[in-house]
């Protein structure tokens, strides 16, 4: 496992209370996470293209 | 760290920081980029369906239920209903005619050349069913304006009393007639005009019965009581139909409605309040805010009647130019006779065709029988020719009898709300003074002005017009503007005019709305969460 696995199995632990965030928070969490999913496909390699 | 935002805005950051920076170069750097991808990714789609779960929830828990105010409304809109049937059938201004709705038909007949010949059908079953109301059973006997008439309304009637829907043949019957006689249609409709005449007194008296029983029915003693009974009715329609904040958060939903504008700190809002608030109020004092609302539900009122004049503008120019002329002076009373001449003239060329008639219907030129084919068609041909001059005299009997229902109540003090009364009360001249005014003959632009102008004229809160005269200038912006400054509402009579008036008016509804939602138990900022919410749903939704 390196760091950053080490990391995320962390997160994983933490409960997040939602309650606390105020509408506009709420709002604004959905739109990053959003974006960073559209910006982890956008890093994704095709591996069939590829040759070794 | 407690934060979920805060969390992820770092966690995000590092993440991104960390997929950039993974070495590419070989299939292992890009399989073991994928696969990180993989890991943060679905821990993300994670997040994404906990906080969607969650914002669904919560907008849930916002949403208002406003089932009452629709009841109370549906019944007062249903009791409406019935009291302006009783005051059109009470209206004191038109006849049996315009009751019946034979000037509406007659619209319709005269613009034939818009329709389909279905639709003349239509038009033609709509004039029959009119005396069958009024117990008037019409047979083939009677239509014998010209014998073309007679031979069409034959088959018509034929196909009408076997109640098939099937006219093919009285199509055949009309392709035949038309080539001989192309202004059959204007000849039916003089047919129809004159069997109306005829059966006044029975019309009348059905309208009359039907009065009755509405006033029975509805527990009203005349038209007067019919009006009062209405205002005080559109009076409590106003207030349960009030834009309720259930109302602003469905027009926020659908998108009417841009409820951004309506958050603190917005370029909309700061607009409006500057624009409208009196200077030394505090926006923030409850009372103080209610009060200048109170003054801005009327303003929005007074522009709205406002803008409902400058439409139909050009209406009420077109009569004013039309009758300034004839304005009696100084009291004297006007002898009018216009109408009595035409009508004369009609009835003695009827009685005419009349005569010519009787010779074609029993095949008998005078003591003897037609000599030869060409007496008859010499006949029929002349008959055609009186009942085209009769068409163009009936056209002026319409302009004379509008014109007499004018000068019964033309003065200097015509107001335009008594304009709105006769043209609301005259359908058809309503029609033809909408197509001059707006120099249209488009039929359904005509229909769409004139539904407008009823709406206008049936509408209660009029006050502006009520006593504003016809035949007097007055600069109704100003009137306003000055009536406002008195109330400290800062307004100029460029804000009043035609191209600045729906600004106006949005910033009044928006200042309006604000007050009302803070008066409510929901928040301005709960509206935009559902409203956001419902995009991402949609947005899920699409996925």
């Amino acid at each position: 496992m390196n760091k950053w696995e080490v990391k995320m199995k962390n997160e994983e632990r933490i409960d997040f209370d939602l309650s606390r965030l105020n509408l506009s928070e709420l709002i604004e969490s959905y739109q990053d996470i959003e974006d960073f999913i559209h910006f982890l496909e956008e890093q994704r390699i095709e591996e069939d293209d590829l040759d070794e | 760290m407690n934060n979920f935002l805060e969390f992820i805005k770092k966690d995000i950051e590092a993440k991104k920081a960390l997929v950039s920076t993974m070495p590419t170069k070989t299939k292992t750097n890009i399989k073991k980029l994928n696969k990180t991808i993989d890991v943060i990714e679905s821990k993300y789609i994670a997040y994404k369906n906990s906080l969607t779960n969650y914002l669904l929830a919560k907008s849930r828990s916002f949403i208002l239920k406003d089932d009452e105010k629709n009841v109370n409304t549906d019944k007062l809109n249903e009791k409406i209903i019935d009291l302006e049937h009783v005051k059109f059938l009470l209206n004191p201004s038109n006849t049996f005619f315009e009751k019946m709705g034979f000037d509406t038909l007659l619209y319709q007949i005269s613009n034939y050349t818009t329709f389909n010949f279905d639709s003349l059908n239509d038009i033609i079953n709509g004039f029959l069913d009119k005396f069958e109301m009024a117990n008037i059973l019409l047979t083939s006997d009677d239509f014998n304006y010209t014998c073309y008439v007679h031979e069409y309304m034959t088959a018509f009637l034929e196909v009408r009393h076997k109640k098939s829907k099937n006219y093919d043949k009285v199509g055949e019957v009309f392709e035949q007639i038309y080539w001989i006689n192309p202004e059959l249609i204007e000849h039916i409709e003089l047919n129809f005009r004159k069997l109306i005449k005829i059966n006044e007194r029975k019309f009348s008296n059905y309208i009359l019965e039907l009065q009755k029983e509405a006033m029975r029915q509805n527990k009203i003693e005349n038209y007067n009581d019919c009006i009062e009974k209405l205002k005080s009715l559109y009076i409590d329609l106003n207030l349960a139909s009030k834009e309720a904040p259930s109302d602003i958060l469905s027009l926020a939903r659908s998108g009417e409605i841009d409820i951004e504008q309506l958050r603190e700190g917005s370029k909309a809002r700061t607009t409006a309040y500057k624009t409208l608030i009196p200077e030394g109020v505090d926006i923030h004092d409850k009372k103080a805010m209610d009060k200048v609302c109170n003054i801005l539900e009327k303003l929005k009122l007074n522009i709205e009647e406002y803008n409902n004049y400058l439409e139909f503008l050009p209406l009420f120019n077109n009569f004013k130019e039309e009758y300034i002329n004839l304005v009696p002076k100084d009291d004297a009373e006007v002898s009018y006779k216009g109408l009595k001449e035409v009508e004369d003239k009609i009835n003695n060329l009827e009685n005419e065709l009349e005569k010519i008639n009787k010779k074609i219907f029993s095949g008998k030129p005078g003591f003897f029988e037609f000599k030869s084919d060409h007496d008859l068609k010499h006949l029929k041909a002349e008959s055609v020719i009186k009942a085209k001059e009769l068409y163009k005299l009936y056209k002026s009997y319409d302009e004379e009898y509008f014109k007499s229902r004018v000068m019964a109540i033309l003065s200097n003090t015509l107001t335009i709300m008594d304009l709105l009364n006769l043209y609301y009360s005259f359908d058809y001249f309503k029609k033809l003074a909408i197509s001059k005014a707006y120099n249209t003959t488009n039929f359904e632009e005509i229909s769409k002005y004139s539904e407008a102008f009823d709406l206008f004229a049936m509408n209660t809160t009029n006050i502006i017009i009520a006593g504003l005269p016809v035949f007097d200038e007055r600069n109704i912006a100003m009137i306003i503007a000055n009536k406002y400054n008195l109330n400290s509402i800062r307004l100029t009579e460029e804000d009043l005019s035609e191209d600045n008036l729906v600004n106006l008016l949005n910033k009044i509804l928006l200042i309006l709305r604000i007050n009302k939602i803070e008066n409510s138990k929901i928040t301005i900022e709960k509206i935009w969460f559902i409203v956001q919410v419902d995009k991402i749903m949609s947005n899920e939704g699409k996925k």
